[in-house]
């Protein structure tokens, strides 16, 4: 079933289930972004994907399918994040995130995942995201721009910036 | 030129992004979503009860105003006589008749009585 033919019977009949489906469906990619927005914490993640998916629901009148679902969630749920770093305790906890940390090349493990969620959490928050939404989620760079409502230029410059240092921080995997 | 780095981020971070587990997180945001689903409901039906009370107001005015004339005429009916009490009474009740000859016996007394009390302070 199509995410358009789940949110018309949402929005027609309350279908309960129906909206069940699209949080089953999109759970993993919004808690993913979330999680490495709030660098891997957890509990900080799992409520603001909620508070995602309940904004979701009572705004989905308003989703009007000229972006992909998956994008529309999305732009929710970096607006949620930034509603939390905008309290002042959240703000000085997230201080560096706006430059990200100097960049150092990781020591390589045995785990490529591992060193490479060691990685992302020394960039930037935009880099970040735009790199999360790009490469982990396959948007465009237009789809990024519309979910974090940052200019075109913008988002392609930190996709391009976060890929190289992301490169250069996992550099002892250049040739495994 | 895409390189194996870049193929290995892009596969890394793709795998990471489809493999969050649920773990009752669904079930979690199903449960908030029945809360707002029946507060919901509940709203619907304020209007409604709004309507009801209003509804209910004006016609139990419009009975009123009907009956307005037998009202005012129970009402008057029913506001009791006025008791006052005992020492208002006396008060309020008509002075005794007393005989004109009564009042000038009185009258010559107290002047007699006045103009001893006046001679007897001089001497």
């Amino acid at each position: 079933m199509t995410d358009a033919v789940l949110i018309a019977r949402v929005l027609t009949d309350d279908d309960p289930q129906a909206f069940d489906e699209l949080v089953e469906r999109y759970q993993s990619p919004v808690r993913a972004l979330l999680l490495r927005l709030t660098r891997s914490n957890q509990s900080l993640s799992d409520e603001l994907a909620q508070d995602t998916f309940l904004q979701a629901y009572r705004s989905l009148r308003s989703f009007k399918g000229d972006a992909r679902f998956s994008t529309w969630l999305h732009s929710i749920a970096y607006r949620a994040f930034l509603v939390h770093i905008r309290s002042q305790r959240a703000t000085e906890q997230y201080e560096d995130d706006l430059h990200g940390t100097a960049i150092e090349p990781c020591t390589r493990t045995s785990d490529f995942n591992h060193d490479l969620e060691l990685a992302m959490q020394s960039l930037s928050l935009p880099e970040r995201a735009v790199l999360t939404l790009c490469l982990g989620d396959g948007c465009t760079h237009e789809e990024a721009a519309t979910a974090l409502n940052l200019p075109l230029g913008t988002v392609k410059t930190h996709a391009s910036r976060g890929r190289e240092k992301l490169k250069a921080l996992l550099s002892e995997w250049q040739n495994a | 030129m895409s390189t194996d780095l870049d193929q290995m981020i892009t596969a890394g971070l793709r795998a990471q992004s489809q493999a969050v587990p649920d773990a009752g997180f669904s079930r979690a945001v199903a449960e908030r979503v029945a809360a707002v689903r029946k507060r919901r409901r509940l709203a619907r039906l304020i209007p409604g009860l709004f309507a009801a009370i209003g509804t209910a107001v004006v016609l139990l005015f419009q009975v009123q105003w009907a009956a307005l004339p037998g009202e005012i005429s129970n009402l008057a009916a029913s506001i009791p006589e006025v008791q006052l009490p005992q020492w208002t009474q006396l008060a309020y009740a008509p002075a005794p008749l007393i005989p004109m000859w009564a009042w000038a016996g009185l009258v010559v007394a107290l002047f007699a009585a006045g103009s001893s009390a006046i001679r007897s302070s001089e001497s």
